[in-house]
């Protein structure tokens, strides 16, 4: 069993950095939270020329190939860098769910996103994409646009869908294996995302002064930030167990780890890291703002804590009688 | 019995051989390359 990213993984996780480095870096995220799509939108194409958007889409369908491995890598640096998009609907839920034109279309560069009834009742940036789709009933509905809601999270942008047009029914499993795909999808974010807060506050932690010294020299902040760098080394192995047991008996268990503890590790990241930056953490200007919202937005979307905690629960305890 | 035995051992255990706090401090100077000193340790 590979704990650890392959030479091409790696590659493929550096051409992301470079990408978003190329692009802006953080500054993406930034404009899209203050309602500039167009560098975000850029990226979006870029990625497309990578492959990155027909990950999960076969070769012989224009489709890269890829494994829920290089998923997990992918989604990783995402994370890390906060790129904004509905790149978890449009790679990791929807291609198993849709028609082989529409796949290859996601393949291609389209823009997709989703509703889910139960799992993910709004639909990410809803605005900018050219499919829109609800999950309702066990069918695939066309979705149009209803009412937006405001995210935690800056760079996420909200809306109900209403279904129109004919619904195509989904056949037995296809949605629990979507789900699966966009619940570790998520997981995977969470960690990039924790590790960009541990890194963001490390940093801060080392350049800003109190009572004469730099103020990582404290116990009392070493332990914290300790504690986030167990709290994300525990999470990650988990993430990636969960990568190698697709159709395994255990999937869903093995998933729904992976989920609640990147989440809990992200959201210790979020609140230790915003501590460690104090009142400028706060503040709408500071970058830290695109991390500190997608770890409570990501830890709840695609499976609360709860509903994987009682899946997992499900699968250990004795079935009752 | 057992239970009490391994309970009363629970609370050896983050203590000796380095403390949970000491170790958390080489996490934070080793790994996340945080400076060393502060709070009367050596500086």
């Amino acid at each position: 069993m590979r704990f650890l990213p392959t030479e091409e993984q790696v590659a493929f996780a550096e051409a992301i950095d470079e990408i978003v480095d190329g692009a802006g870096g953080a500054d993406v995220a930034r404009s899209w939270a203050d309602g500039d799509t167009a560098p975000g939108l850029a990226l979006w194409e870029q990625f497309a020329e990578l492959g990155l958007l027909g990950l999960r889409v076969s070769e012989d369908a224009g489709g890269f190939g890829g494994t829920l491995s290089d998923l997990v890598v992918v989604f990783e640096r995402l994370g890390y860098h906060g790129v904004p998009g509905p790149y978890l609907e449009t790679v990791a839920l929807l291609p198993a769910l849709v028609d082989d034109d529409t796949r290859a279309d996601l393949a291609a560069g389209a823009i997709a996103t989703a509703a889910v009834d139960g799992t993910a009742p709004a639909a990410l940036d809803a605005t900018i994409a050219s499919h829109r789709y609800l999950v309702r009933d066990g069918a695939l509905h066309r979705g149009e646009i209803g009412e937006e809601l405001t995210s935690v999270a800056p760079t996420r942008r909200l809306a109900r869908l209403t279904p129109t047009g004919d619904a195509t029914p989904l056949g037995p499993g296809a949605l629990e294996a979507a789900l699966n795909e966009a619940s570790l999808a998520a997981a995977a974010t969470l960690v990039g995302a924790g590790e960009r807060m541990l890194a963001e506050a490390v940093s801060y932690a080392k350049v800003r002064e109190q009572f004469g010294r730099p103020i990582g020299e404290f116990q009392a902040l070493k332990h914290q930030l300790a504690d986030v760098r167990i709290a994300l080394s525990f999470a990650r192995p988990l993430v990636w167990n969960a990568a190698l047991r697709a159709d395994e008996p255990d999937e869903d268990r093995a998933i729904s780890a992976a989920k609640v503890a990147a989440g809990d590790a992200a959201l210790l990241a979020a609140r230790t890291s915003l501590q460690v930056h104090g009142a400028i953490g706060y503040t709408a200007e500071h970058t830290l703002r695109i991390w500190l919202g997608l770890a409570p937005a990501l830890s709840a979307a695609w499976g609360t804590p709860a509903f994987h905690r009682a899946r997992i629960a499900r699968d250990i305890l004795p079935k009752e009688r | 019995g057992r239970w009490v035995d391994d309970y009363q051992f629970s609370l050896a255990g983050p203590i000796y051989a380095g403390t949970n706090e000491v170790q958390r401090n080489i996490i934070a100077e080793r790994i996340l390359g945080l400076p060393r000193g502060g709070d009367g340790r050596r500086a």
